[in-house]
């Protein structure tokens, strides 16, 4: 706590100092929060984004202060602070000060915690240059983490976790009548460490790898600049937006924690052996936008924006590997990327309302991606374990370009009895480079109905279809792409011929929604709702066969001036997908034999169940309080939730296979919060808070799963997160000013 | 609407309480066609009975209704001069020296100062804000001061074709409007996006700033982000009405360390996020929309363990697969965002 209040006291000082001077008229109001906390039990899940993640006591710091001119004075100028969460990790701090209608300066600071584990365990200790070695006496017998024979012994615990840290500064000034000038800085901070894995080995038989804590020092700037001009039919304008990204860490090297495989090269295994693998690159995004709108006739506006884009990245290049002992004399191609897109985005929107009952929209799109990085041959060391690969061997950079182009038009007519009609067609166009289908079109048909025909109830229908055309499928293009001519023959393959990409397959998708809200009594409001979606692809082929989505809920809410509000609701959801396949290997006659085919039908289904209560200024009818003049209510606020999820996953194996089912996996979380205030004078409040909130899920992949248990992986052993936490405040409410 | 490659089960968004529209019966519809290549010439009128060119205004400032609805009022209104909207230095504002205060925003309204009917009671004021008056004049009485902050996107944005107006989200009586406060905010946009409201109660999801509750206070929210960080409500040019230009751009806003351009680009990434991610909630790891390995097997099916049947073999006690426990996939494959190392054309690298 002692960090977290310091800082927050610092903040709240800080806001103090910041207060410019009251102007003469003006009045400061606002409200102060000055409590604690306190969370009986430490889990880093329950306190993900909210900080929350310690048993302890936590300082309590919400503020808000405003100063404005009295409304019929001649001033304009006022300011505004104000905090949120202060003693905790996820704080928030602005200020603002400005002339109304003349101009504004905010400034904002953000802190967003987001923590991953903290019951990861690994033998590998962090250097002073970020790489990751092995404890001393390192012992390893054999090429498998149970040949590890000191890995019980030199495990240690860490957490993984991250931080956000974001400065805003807003600026806004209006020159003028028609003229606004708009500028924003921001640099977010994000610190802290994630996981990543290494992997040493020269094919997929025998790669050996290990997960990794690998720390987080990443820095984004962004600058926006715009000027736009509004007149009285017409608005034009321009900006520019600058991206840049800066990591402080280039690589991650680590120590092979492996013995030798016969495969590698001896030098690849521990000790001597070291891998290293490149961390997100510095680049920078930049793009300058104008936009423009003009209104014909009172009903029709026709909208224009047009942005251009330039995407750099030019990082230095890691060597082909770290591994000094390894054979690598051919040279890297080039010493940087030089990477470069180019993006284009253009945007016509037409609407009108030739009468109050019509309302229509068009719309056309045009985005593009042009990346025009260089393409060259690169001649991989495999995984840091085996000398160069030869030229045959080598692969050539595939920079991916996309263009989309979409035209739509939408109606919505209002028929006379309180009934709306909307329809609509869309084409959409996708064309792609080094992709299996050059392009895909799509035609997508929407029609629904609004009705709120009979008084007391709204009912909503809608109907959608859409169908893809993919052209020509070539499964091998990106093969050929990334090698030398002449390297391979036409008819190689990686992915199975039969495979058809989701995305990039025919498809016929149809989804229907219906929705009744109906209000039997002014205070009382029922709702209901369904949703059905398809999406179908070739049964014939493999990969993504069907997936079906079906969602229903029920709603339904109780109000009685601002007095009392009650709500309720509960979700179904249910996500379905069968998928197939084909286990094959390098033995030609296993492409072909269909009793290796598989399939794999998934459900994942929720269930969330949520109720509020809001009850204001209810009578406490305690007289000892009433007598002495200490308010006579209390506000109440209670909240209850359940989200529960659960994914079963079936296998069918084909006769030349063997599979078995999976365990289903799932989710389960209640949340309960109540909340009440007492306002024992006109200005000020006693505030009692509680949260309980009870988490528990199973994960196959993780349960039971020690950091040894898979061969050929060095896990962290983490288990699916499980816990019940208690977090009640007290705090005192105080507001100034009126 | 769907979002990206991915269905997603987009609920109609909650209805408001119904319309009562006393819209008299303007030209019968011949046909969407006709209105296409007629309407755009075809001015609008606006045929309400509360027509403010029917009344007459009262024309003496704030007092006279404050009078009536102060702090303890049904309809309390006195707070709005604690706002921008009561600036009378700013010329704009509808309290400004010679402007017509309440009556800027509700019309001319001396009828339901003075008056009373046959009842007793009073008529409203022209325009009274409420859910079965028509959209349109609900709009108008704000748009007429709005338009440029509301955005040259409004006009075709979805919430307007939806029908849905400023005072459906925003209100300008209390001193703090609630979607303009962080921590409130996602609580009115949830009230009728209920789908994501239950997205963003699965088990991975964005730190939405949020109480189901609006009176629970802010202690209670879950970190830092609001709808608007993502979306812009008065509407876009861009998919679902977000901010940046595309999925991707609005993605890497955040998660610049993806944005690229990688040596070794994955494909689907430099396309769309949403084809292995959704925007709101799950039940897989960082937004996965499935679980993986069958997930990244949906286009992975090379020789050997790429095409491998998953199962529970590979689940202790029966078996240990490296291609299941863990991270699956990702616990070799692990640049599945962009490599940028000359030998990470597998992305391991």
């Amino acid at each position: 706590m002692s960090t977290a209040a310091s800082r927050a006291l610092r903040l709240l000082l800080t806001a103090a100092m910041l207060g410019p001077a009251t102007a003469a008229g003006a009045s400061t109001e606002g409200q102060l929060e000055l409590g604690l906390g306190y969370i009986d039990d430490s889990s880093y899940r329950y306190g993900k984004y909210s900080g929350l993640r310690d048993e302890g006591a936590e300082l309590i710091v919400d503020f808000e202060l405003e100063n404005r001119p009295a409304w019929d004075s001649d001033e304009l100028a006022y300011w505004r602070l104000a905090g949120q969460r202060l003693g905790l990790d996820s704080r928030r701090f602005e200020a603002e000060i400005g002339h109304q209608g003349v101009q504004r300066l905010a400034f904002t600071y953000q802190e967003i915690p987001s923590n991953h584990s903290d019951d990861g365990r690994t033998p590998f200790l962090r250097a002073t240059d970020g790489s990751l070695d092995l404890p001393p006496g390192w012992q390893v017998a054999g090429n498998t983490t149970s040949s590890m024979v000191s890995l019980q012994d030199q495990l240690r615990d860490f957490d993984l976790r991250q931080r956000r840290r974001s400065l805003t500064l807003d600026y806004r000034r209006h020159l003028g009548a028609a003229w606004q000038l708009d500028g924003a800085l921001r640099r977010d901070i994000r610190d802290g460490n994630r996981q990543l894995a290494g992997t040493i080995g020269s094919n997929g038989g025998n790669a050996r790898a290990a997960l990794l804590p690998t720390g987080v020092d990443f820095e984004t700037d962004d600058v926006e600049l715009g000027l736009t001009r509004h007149g009285s039919r017409s608005q034009l304008g321009f900006t520019y937006h600058g991206s840049f990204f800066r990591n402080a860490d280039r690589a991650l090297n680590w120590q092979n924690p492996f013995g030798p495989q016969p495969q590698w090269q001896p030098a690849a295994a521990f000790p001597d052996g070291r891998g290293a693998l490149a961390l997100p690159p510095d680049n920078r995004f930049q793009q300058l936008r104008g936009f423009g709108q003009v209104s014909v006739a009172t009903t029709t506006r026709i909208s224009l924006d047009v942005a251009r884009g330039r995407l750099e990245q030019d990082q230095s290049f890691l060597p082909y590997t770290v591994n000094p002992n390894l054979a690598a004399p051919a040279a890297l191609p080039r010493s940087s990327l030089d990477g470069r897109v180019d993006t284009t985005v253009a945007n016509l929107r037409i609407t009108a309302r030739p009468t109050a009952r019509l309302n229509l929209v068009g719309r056309i799109r045009h985005e593009e991606r042009d990346n025009g990085t260089p393409r060259d041959l690169y001649l991989a060391v495999s995984g840091d374990a085996a000398d160069q690969v030869a030229m045959a061997s080598g692969r050539i950079n595939r920079p991916y370009s996309l263009t989309r182009r979409d035209a739509s038009v939408d109606a919505s007519y209002r028929l006379p009895q309180r009934t709306r009609l909307n329809v609509g067609y869309e084409n959409r166009l996708r064309q792609r480079d080094y992709s299996e289908v050059n392009a895909t079109r799509e035609h997508v048909l929407r029609a629904g109905v609004r009705s709120d025909r009979l008084g007391f109830a709204s009912l909503a229908a809608d109907y959608r279809r859409e169908r893809r055309d993919a052209g020509r499928y070539l499964g091998n293009r990106p093969l050929l792409a990334t090698r030398l001519p002449g390297t391979v023959d036409a008819e190689d393959f990686e992915n199975h011929p039969l495979l058809r990409k989701y995305h990039l397959a025919d498809r016929d998708r149809d989804g229907v929604s219906v929705r009744a809200d109906v209000y039997p009594h002014e205070r009382v409001h029922l709702g209901a709702a369904f949703v059905w979606n398809r999406d179908s692809y070739d049964d014939a082929a493999f990969g993504l066969n069907e997936s079906r989505v079906r969602s229903w809920v029920i709603d339904a809410g109780y109000a009685r001036a601002d007095t009392v509000h009650l709500g309720a609701f509960y979700h179904n959801d249910r996500y379905a997908n069968e998928q197939s396949g084909r286990s094959f290997t390098a033995i030609p006659a296993t492409v072909d034999d269909p009793r290796r085919n598989w399939s794999v039908d998934s459900d994942d289904g929720y269930h969330t169940f949520g109720a509020t209560l809001d009850l204001q200024q209810i009578d406490h009818g305690v007289q000892w309080l009433k007598a002495r003049g200490l308010g006579g209510y209390v506000d109440l606020g209670f909240e209850a939730v359940q989200s529960r999820s659960r994914g079963q996953i079936g296998v069918i194996a084909g006769p030349a296979l063997t599979g078995a089912p999976l365990p289903d996996h799932s989710t389960r979380l209640n949340r309960y919060r109540i909340e009440a205030r007492y306002p024992f004078s006109d200005a000020s409040s006693l505030k009692l808070a509680w949260e309980h909130e009870r988490y528990r899920s199973r994960d196959f992949a993780l349960d039971a799963v020690a950091p040894d248990t898979v061969a050929n992986v060095l896990l962290f052993g983490e288990a699916s997160p499980r816990y019940r936490a208690n977090w009640v405040t007290v705090s005192l409410l105080h507001r100034f000013g009126s | 609407m769907v979002a990206g490659e991915r269905q997603l089960p987009i609920l109609p968004a909650a209805r408001r309480p119904p319309r009562t529209s006393r819209a008299s019966g303007l030209r019968r519809s011949l046909g969407v066609l006709t209105f296409l290549l007629c309407g755009l010439l075809q001015p609008w009128a606006a045929a309400y009975p509360g027509d403010p060119a029917d009344a007459e205004y009262f024309g003496r400032g704030a007092d006279g209704c404050l009078m009536c609805h102060g702090a303890d009022s049904p309809h309390p209104a006195a707070d709005i001069l604690a706002t921008p909207h009561g600036v009378r230095a700013d010329d704009r504002t509808p309290f400004a020296a010679g402007g017509l205060a309440c009556e800027a925003c509700h019309g001319p309204s001396a009828e339901h100062v003075t008056g009373r009917r046959d009842d007793g009671s009073r008529p409203p004021p022209a325009v009274a804000f409420r859910a079965d008056e028509p959209a349109a004049v609900r709009e108008a009485a704000c748009l007429g001061c709005h338009e440029r902050d509301a955005g040259h996107h409004w006009q075709g944005s979805s919430h307007r074709f939806a029908e849905v107006v400023c005072g459906d989200c925003h209100r300008v009586h209390p001193r703090q409007d609630p979607i303009l406060a962080r921590a409130t905010q996602s609580g009115v946009c949830l009230d009728c996006h209920r789908q994501q409201r239950a997205e963003f109660l699965r088990p991975s999801a964005h730190p939405l700033s949020t109480s189901l509750s609006a009176s629970l206070s802010a202690a209670f929210g879950r970190g830092g982000m609001v709808c608007s960080d993502c979306h812009a409500p008065h509407g876009s040019l861009a998919p679902a009405e977000l901010l940046r230009d595309s999925v991707n751009e609005s993605c890497t806003s955040c998660h610049a360390e993806y944005r690229g351009p990688f040596l070794w680009e994955h494909a689907p990434v430099s396309e769309d996020c949403t084809l292995c991610h959704v925007p709101h909630g799950s039940s897989h790891r960082n937004l996965l929309t499935r679980r993986t390995p069958w997930m990244c097997q949906e286009c992975h099916l090379a020789a050997f363990h790429p095409s491998a049947l998953e199962s529970g073999l590979g689940v202790p006690p029966q078996g240990a697969s490296r291609q299941i426990l863990g991270r699956d996939c990702m616990n070799c494959h692990v640049q599945v965002h962009g490599s940028n190392h000359p030998s990470g054309a597998g992305f391991i690298r």
